[in-house]
């Protein structure tokens, strides 16, 4: 890995970039200015600016003083260390994209089918390898935070296709 | 005097006060230990159930639920770094390092003590400086309550870990993702780019699951090595020692929750922020909070409940309900045909005694309670993490779900969780993020409300003593963190 790609110049980068991403593109179209505004300080997007301002500058400062370190042949905290040392983030990408399909599986399915599965399949894949556990918890689990939210707390929950089962 | 009280421990000594209160404790306690379920909605879920009973029974149901709220919001947060409240959230910032060292009995005990002392000290100041504390809050408008929260802010320098930039844009993050939604002046549409969900801003239980839990899961998922599959309870409990070496910010995160908690509108959240904040600036192992230090636990836990006894300050003595809790409170005081305010003091106060004499048992009952929950709850923390991070991310789900029943609240969760996950591999702390997010609103509310009355006049931020008192307090603290730290930098340099 170079030595200028470490945890701190790219939260330089990120900072410096979104300050100035929000600032130029994003206030100026997601932000519906009213013609009527009596004082600047009170307009609406007067706050988000002057944060982003203050973003941008932060993330320009943490540059500043990353490249003064490297100029200066000093250690700049992270410099040189890698960014995903013993993580093996081809699992997080997994159980990342899983919670998405778990996400637009969840009314269709129900929470509690839906739940399972996903439950089930996470289970696996941490390594739990006993079939009664995995099912127990599987199924035990979902269920039971349904039974809680509806009948105990009235918070009514998506059942999706066993509705006719749960409900 | 004699006889109003014998009259009030007479409308007080009843079985069903006793049962009522212990039952709203334990209730408040399940409730405030389950992500998703918050201490407003165990109140409001209860409300219907003092419908028929006796004014002082059911004030008091409600008043132990809420009050058992407050603690059980720290156990998940304890446990596994999901805070059921938003104050519960400062709780886990040691909590859950502790946790992870095998501790967790001990910061669950070091928080049920710091609630209970601190919930001693709120009730006691609640039926003694009522009048008072209520007439020093009238005094309090926007610019009183934004010179406030800058002071609040402060805490962010001190828990942004070794790199005070790094923190500080974590800040800036959280008070943008606070703009979201509608705006209170003007009503126009802030960063909601047609989805409607967004107009009342992100809610922020799913942000706080998001960015506090979901990162360990996927740290978990992540890790090689497992370093131990089980964390032992290892039986530990807070010794009295501990509870001793750490009553200094017990007391003085009581005195803050007190403080704050009599001004309507701050609630617990401030109160943990800024009493965390003043123990690790004064406590000699304060370069140890945010890594697992029960000082902090305690600092943050006394904050949150000192709160509690408070906020029916300005309810009881002016009628003005300070937060959502104390707004249902005073919806079930006026649904059994009592109006609180002076004249209640007046008319009723017998009633109003024996509430106060239902608040101190309810001291007793959550110590009780909270004993009695830690056994049981902490078995948690014996659960393998191969079983327990799974049952997380489920239960995170339906706790993201139930806040507002609505599936937008799961994918902010989920969004939540990538960008904490990510601000977790760039060593961007967290803490500042969510302080911010909370804190952000009353911030920006206050600012643009004190320059609607100053007309655009920036001198309206200095009108009051109550102001320069403020800007005194930061301008100190400002300089004591940038003197520790310059202090610090010249050590290290020292020492190489």
């Amino acid at each position: 890995m170079r030595a200028w790609i470490t945890p701190n110049s790219i939260t330089g980068a990120v900072y410096l970039g979104l300050g100035l991403f929000l600032m130029l593109v994003l206030i100026p179209i997601g932000i519906d200015e009213p013609g009527n505004v009596e004082f600047a300080v009170l307009a609406p997007s007067y706050w988000p600016r002057v944060i982003c301002l203050v973003l941008a500058a932060l993330g320009t400062g943490m540059l500043v003083r990353f490249w003064i370190n490297m100029r200066s042949s000093r250690a700049d905290g992270n410099a040189g260390t890698s960014l995903f040392k013993g993580l093996l983030l081809w699992r997080v990408a997994i159980v990342i994209g899983g919670s998405f399909v778990l996400y637009y599986l969840l009314e269709p399915l129900g929470f509690v089918l839906a739940g399972a599965l996903a439950l089930a399949l996470l289970l696996l894949f941490a390594g739990e390898r006993r079939p009664v556990y995995l099912v127990l918890i599987a199924m035990g689990v979902p269920t039971l935070l349904y039974l809680f939210f509806t009948k105990a707390a009235s918070i009514p929950i998506p059942a999706g296709v066993l509705e006719p089962i749960l409900v | 005097m004699f006889d109003t009280i014998i009259s009030a421990f007479t409308l007080f000594a009843t079985f069903e006060n006793a049962i009522a209160l212990f039952i709203g404790v334990v209730f408040g306690v399940v409730i405030g230990a389950i992500p998703g379920m918050t201490t407003p909605m165990g109140v409001a879920l209860a409300l219907p159930f003092t419908f028929t009973m006796q004014p002082v029974t059911g004030i008091l149901l409600l008043l132990g639920v809420y009050k058992g709220g407050l603690y059980g919001g720290s156990i998940t947060a304890i446990l596994i770094n999901a805070p059921g409240t938003p104050a519960a959230s400062c709780t886990g910032l040691d909590g859950y390092p502790l946790a992870k060292k095998g501790e967790a009995r001990r910061a669950l005990d070091m928080a049920l003590y710091a609630s209970c002392t601190a919930d001693f000290i709120s009730n006691l100041s609640l039926i003694f400086l009522a009048g008072l504390l209520a007439s020093f809050a009238l005094k309090f408008g926007p610019p009183e309550f934004f010179t406030l929260i800058v002071f609040s802010l402060t805490i962010i320098a001190g828990v942004s870990g070794d790199d005070l930039l790094k923190g500080l844009g974590s800040a800036c993050l959280g008070l943008v993702l606070a703009t979201i939604g509608l705006d209170l002046v003007y009503g126009s549409n802030r960063f909601i780019f047609g989805e409607y969900q967004l107009m009342s801003g992100l809610n922020f239980i799913p942000v706080l699951i998001g960015l506090f839990a979901l990162p360990e899961v996927f740290n978990f998922f992540a890790s090689k090595v497992r370093p131990h599959e089980v964390s032992a309870l290892a039986g530990l409990s807070a010794s009295f020692a501990d509870y001793a070496k750490n009553l200094k910010s017990i007391i003085r995160g009581s005195v803050i929750g007190v403080s704050l908690g009599a001004i309507p509108g701050i609630g617990g959240a401030p109160a943990a922020f800024l009493s965390y904040s003043e123990a690790k600036r004064t406590s000699p192992r304060g370069d140890n909070f945010g890594k697992g230090e029960l000082e902090g636990v305690a600092a943050a836990e006394a904050g949150n409940n000192g709160v509690a006894g408070a906020t029916l300050i300005p309810l009881l003595a002016l009628g003005v309900p300070g937060d959502i809790i104390t707004a249902i409170i005073l919806g079930a005081f006026m649904i059994h045909g009592l109006r609180p305010g002076p004249l209640l003091f007046q008319d009723n106060i017998n009633l109003i005694y024996a509430l106060f004499m239902g608040i101190m048992l309810s001291s007793a009952y959550l110590f009780v309670v909270g004993k009695l929950s830690i056994r049981a709850i902490a078995k948690i923390a014996d659960v393998p993490h191969r079983i327990l991070f799974p049952v997380v991310l489920i239960l995170c789900v339906f706790g993201a779900y139930a806040i507002n029943n609505t599936i937008f609240d799961v994918l902010v969760m989920f969004i939540m969780g990538i960008v904490g996950y990510g601000m977790r591999l760039l060593g961007i702390p967290a803490a500042p993020f969510l302080i911010a997010f909370i804190l952000g609103p009353l911030l920006e509310d206050n600012f643009r409300q004190s320059l609607l009355l100053g007309k655009g006049d920036f001198t309206i931020f200095v009108r009051s003593y109550i102001t320069w008192f403020f800007w005194a307090l930061t301008a100190l603290t400002v300089g004591a963190m940038a003197y520790q730290r310059i202090k610090g930098k010249k050590n290290v340099l020292a020492e190489n």
